[in-house]
């Protein structure tokens, strides 16, 4: 009987200790499926993607007029570090070298699964790749996502051609941006080189300048 | 001595009204050749133009605001390539100057086949992006009246922009003036779906 009661209490114990520790687990995946494989540049025109149950065409990726796209951000700005702000209230991401800002843009985080706060840095840059996951209803399966920089697992920022409801939630975890804006962040933004870690994404509840990014809610 | 004094006095006079008097007709009065002159109120509208990029980079969306003399605005859209090419014209509309239309930041469709304006802040407007109609006989399609048609338990709030290519999303009020629940509007069946959110 006794042994009974000391089991349950262990249970007990174990059960609260385990509501305390998970909520505050980073979830793994932005895109249940696709972030199981290695994260690589596909680049698949011609092919069809789904979202919310619906055939999506997809914009046709042509590597070699990407030497034509011009450098426009922080061009004619001094060398200062760079930065790239996202502020979930706002929905909006800013880019600063130094103290200039040199974007501001509208974006969509997650609505479906969450954006996790926090300090990154951008460790892989791809043209283009395929993102999918979900279940149901809410499956997607996106061929050529662009200008997709991950910062932390397979969150990352990317250009979104599905939809156009930027500065609304209405992403699965990762900073959906306009193609426009994504091309021109990608050009901008470092990956990691010689031995430097790429450019740093702080994800923050609201923002207001830098060394002012929120990351704690007030409760 | 005198007499020679006082003549020099009086011509040095003569002399010098004369030449005050034809200075002055010579600066006032309009030569009998010189044609009249009309004075004619002359007026240039002020024009504002505003414009919005798709998200693709590809497409313009403009809007070219005319102020006329009689507080009313013409307002023209276009849509044209990112280069200025393929100019379609997609809506004029006379307007008096208390009315507004914007752009919204959402407005052109993924696909960039359909965009949207604002009328009088909130009031979506829905085109077709090539200038033709968008329905049999309609050049666009008003989502706030279709929604009031449609929609009874909720008022329509606002349009955000588009969650595919053909669908709209809708936000709504309660009568007790908290946020009611989102839809989809679709293009071009006028269909409206409401969703579990709220975006």
């Amino acid at each position: 009987m006794r042994l009974a009661a000391l089991a349950f209490m262990l249970f007990l114990l174990s059960f609260g200790i385990g509501l305390a520790i998970f909520p505050k687990i980073q979830p793994a995946c932005a895109n249940s499926i696709s972030c199981k494989s290695p994260l690589t540049q596909k680049i698949e025109n011609g092919a069809t993607g789904i979202f919310m149950g619906r055939e999506v065409p997809v914009p046709t990726i042509d590597t070699l007029a990407d030497t034509t796209v011009p450098n426009v951000l922080g061009v004619n700005i001094a060398e200062g570090e760079k930065h790239i702000y996202v502020d979930l209230e706002a929905q909006t991401l800013y880019a600063y070298q130094g103290d200039t800002q040199v974007m501001k843009a509208r974006v969509s985080t997650g609505r479906w699964g969450r954006t996790p706060v926090g300090n990154y840095n951008i460790y892989l840059k791809l043209r283009a790749t395929r993102m999918s996951g979900g279940s149901g209803a809410d499956y997607y399966n996106l061929p050529n996502v662009p200008w997709t920089m991950y910062y932390s697992g397979d969150y990352g920022l990317h250009g979104a051609y599905w939809h156009n409801n930027f500065g609304y939630t209405m992403s699965h975890g990762c900073v959906n941006m306009r193609q426009i804006d994504a091309r021109d962040l990608f050009a901008w933004a470092d990956g990691p080189e010689n031995r430097e870690k790429g450019t740093p994404v702080h994800i923050c509840y609201s923002f207001t300048e830098p060394n002012n990014c929120i990351q704690h809610k007030n409760l | 001595m005198k007499v020679l004094i006082l003549t020099l006095a009086i011509i040095t006079g003569l002399t010098s009204s004369y030449l005050v008097v034809t200075n002055i007709q010579g600066q006032e009065t309009p030569s009998p050749a010189s044609p009249p002159v009309a004075l004619v109120e002359s007026y240039t509208p002020q024009v504002d133009t505003s414009s919005q990029i798709s998200p693709d980079g590809t497409k313009n969306l403009v809007m070219k605001t005319t102020h006329n003399i009689n507080n009313t605005k013409t307002i023209e859209f276009t849509t044209t390539n990112e280069d200025g090419s393929n100019r379609k014209r997609i809506y004029t509309t006379a307007a008096l100057e208390s009315e507004t239309y914007a752009l919204p930041f959402n407005a052109w469709s993924p696909d960039n086949k359909y965009i949207f304006i604002f009328k009088n802040n909130k009031e979506a407007l829905v085109f077709k992006a090539d200038g033709e109609p968008i329905l049999e006989e309609e050049l666009y399609i008003g989502v706030t009246t279709i929604f009031a048609e449609k929609i009874q338990n909720v008022y329509y709030d606002e349009t955000t922009g588009w969650a595919s290519n053909t669908l709209l999303i809708v936000n709504s009020t309660n009568p007790d003036n908290t946020k009611g629940p989102s839809f989809w509007f679709e293009v071009p069946s006028t269909a409206i779906i409401q969703l579990s959110s709220r975006y």
